[in-house]
């Protein structure tokens, strides 16, 4: 191996383990027999097992369940329609301001919709911690499913029409399985941004409402046990086979 | 009765250009009909305004009599194949040739059976369950056919179906739709800027230029007899040669042309004299020969030979005859042995009968 290469290979190698071996530590503490995360003493499977007894942890994580199906939801159906209109309607001004929310940093999304569910005298609990989720994954659904629509052939819609579809069975047959791989793409990203969300949930959840990220935020403040690394495992297996499960059901934009 | 009536058709696109500029034609039932025409003619604009997808800002569009006006293209019996082809990515060749069936609700039985007919029919029964993706270009393009022609349309309209294939394809294409046609006895309406597809394949075929027809016939009308110096240019290659009106006789019209004096050309115009023409003849037309005897309803010319251009099958001469008034010439290389005939600088003569120029007025 020339030594242009191997350096390469080892500066590959290095980005790596940066952004797995923290994963990967999690993960193997979650199964260590000792309350330390600091030396591997033996394999055990207790954390898990007290996970299953921490009301507060399985209700923060209901709470999280329910929260991401919401958003994911309706984030589908209402970015979907906006991904539509974006690619119909080009003006630059309107795609700006479906972006936008994506740029403003989280801390001023949670303060802005803060101040304005107690304006509108929203309560604060599920439901606005709902609201504010989709008010930022209703543009990543809109932008994945303009970009499949800018793929698609736009004489194919003709071509339905013309050989006898009206406009709604054009719609049906031809573009929507064209883009469902984009729309699943863009569920998946909701959900995914939904279910890890820290900063905007802080602001809009209200006293009585927790969800998992902000359950484990209050558990490290008193002190980071394998409990953590157990319940991050389990978020990270989820995350991953929805990974999985959406490669498989959209093979062209997912699939690496 | 006429099966499509094209009248006063006219199609102005926002930024106030003329697409298509007060059109007028009628289309034949069971003719091959070619709209050529270089692109921005408006040839697919005019497709797109007989399928439905477009509308015209003046005149109107008779199918069988019918105004078609207001009728969306699901309702319209004309079918179009599209130059991408735009078969349906997710659903397989026999899905794809269902569709205009599902879309009509015919029953599962008889819509298999036509599937498996239509595909028959472009020689693809074999390849019913691939995705288009799994096909060649070929292959594509008689998919697209096939699907189009399944639900029996009135009126079946092809934009540049051939132009991502090949030459040698093409011309195996060309042939293939010509007897399609023929046995499904559907009109076609075809598109395409190639001069050569147009003559091949066409019943009549339109010739057309910024938005209007220049000249409608058959093939061989069109080409032989061109009726504007566009259509003797844009067909096939052609010698123009511009002058003014000389003297005239029945039949025959002398064209003084600068530097190459009188020549005839038969026409059943009386120009009046001194009037502006434009003599068209094809090089193919052209005699050329170190020397030629003079004989009567001919043009003689001299000069020498300015360049050559070997093509194969013939050569092409340019003939300067005096300094720079050039004069093309066509001959079939007979020899097997690639000899040519002339070379550069040989003084050689031109002739060709008066009835095989053509006397344009504009």
């Amino acid at each position: 191996m020339p030594a242009r290469s191997r350096a390469l290979w080892f500066a590959a190698m290095g980005v790596y383990a940066f952004l797995y071996l923290p994963l990967l530590i999690v993960i193997v503490f979650s199964f260590n027999d000792s309350r330390l995360n600091a030396r591997w003493t033996g394999f055990t499977l207790d954390w898990y097992a007290k996970l299953l007894g921490n009301q507060q942890l399985l209700t923060a994580a209901w709470n999280s369940l329910v929260i991401a199906l919401a958003v994911t939801l309706i984030s589908v159906l209402v970015g979907t329609i906006a991904g539509i209109a974006l690619s119909r309607y080009r003006a630059r001004a309107l795609s700006l301001l479906v972006v936008t929310p994506m740029a403003v940093p989280d801390i001023l999304t949670g303060v802005s919709l803060l101040v304005f569910f107690v304006m509108i005298h929203l309560t604060l609990g599920m439901q606005s911690v709902i609201l504010a989720h989709v008010s930022f994954c209703i543009s990543f659904v809109a932008i994945v499913v303009r970009s499949a629509l800018t793929n698609l052939d736009p004489h194919l819609v003709e071509a339905a029409r013309d050989l006898g579809a009206t406009p709604f069975i054009a719609f049906r047959k031809v573009v929507m399985p064209a883009i469902t791989p984009g729309i699943v793409a863009g569920a998946l990203l909701a959900f995914t941004l939904s279910i890890d969300d820290f900063v905007i949930t802080f602001f809009t959840a209200g006293a009585g409402t927790t969800t998992l990220p902000l359950q484990v935020y209050s558990m490290i403040k008193v002190s980071i046990t394998p409990e953590i690394n157990a319940v991050s495992t389990l978020l990270m297996v989820m995350t991953l086979s929805l990974v999985v499960l959406a490669s498989r059901l959209a093979p062209e934009t997912i699939r690496t | 009765m006429s099966l499509l009536e094209m009248r006063h058709i006219t199609r102005r696109f926002d930024d106030d250009t003329v697409a298509v500029d007060d059109l007028s034609l009628s289309i034949q039932p069971g003719e091959f009909f070619t709209l050529l025409g270089p692109s921005g003619c408006g040839k697919t604009t005019l497709l797109r305004m007989i399928a439905g997808f477009d509308d015209p800002d003046a005149g109107s569009l008779l199918l069988d009599g019918e105004e078609l006006a207001g009728v969306p293209p699901e309702q319209r019996p004309v079918h179009t194949v599209f130059q991408s082809y735009a078969l349906f990515p997710h659903m397989s060749v026999a899905e794809n040739v269902a569709f205009p069936l599902r879309m009509a609700s015919v029953r599962r039985a008889e819509r298999e059976q036509r599937t498996r007919e239509a595909l028959e029919q472009v020689r693809l029964a074999d390849f019913a369950h691939r995705r288009p993706d799994q096909l060649s270009g070929g292959q594509r393009q008689r998919v697209a056919v096939a699907r189009a022609l399944v639900n029996r349309p009135r009126l079946l309209l092809l934009d540049e179906p051939l132009a991502a294939l090949d030459l040698k394809m093409r011309e195996q294409m060309q042939i293939e739709l010509i007897s399609l046609q023929m046995e499904v006895g559907i009109t076609f309406v075809y598109v395409t800027h190639d001069q050569g597809e147009a003559l091949a394949l066409s019943d009549r075929l339109a010739v057309m230029n910024n938005g209007r027809v220049e000249q409608v016939g058959d093939p061989s009308d069109v080409y032989e007899f061109p009726d504007t110096r566009f259509v003797a240019d844009f067909i096939g290659t052609c010698n123009l040669l511009d002058g003014s009106v000389g003297q005239s006789e029945t039949g025959l019209v002398y064209l003084d042309v600068p530097g190459l004096g009188p020549l005839g050309v038969a026409s059943d115009a009386s120009p009046r004299t001194g009037a502006p023409g434009t003599l068209a003849v094809r090089p193919e037309k052209v005699r050329i020969d170190a020397r030629i005897e003079p004989a009567t309803h001919e043009n003689r010319l001299e000069g020498t030979v300015h360049d050559q251009l070997y093509l194969g099958d013939v050569t092409v001469y340019r003939i300067e005859i005096t300094d720079g008034q050039l004069v093309e010439a066509m001959l079939p290389n007979t020899s097997a042995r690639g000899e040519r005939f002339f070379d550069f600088g040989d003084q050689v003569q031109l002739a060709w009968r008066h009835d095989a120029g053509r006397l344009l007025a504009d």
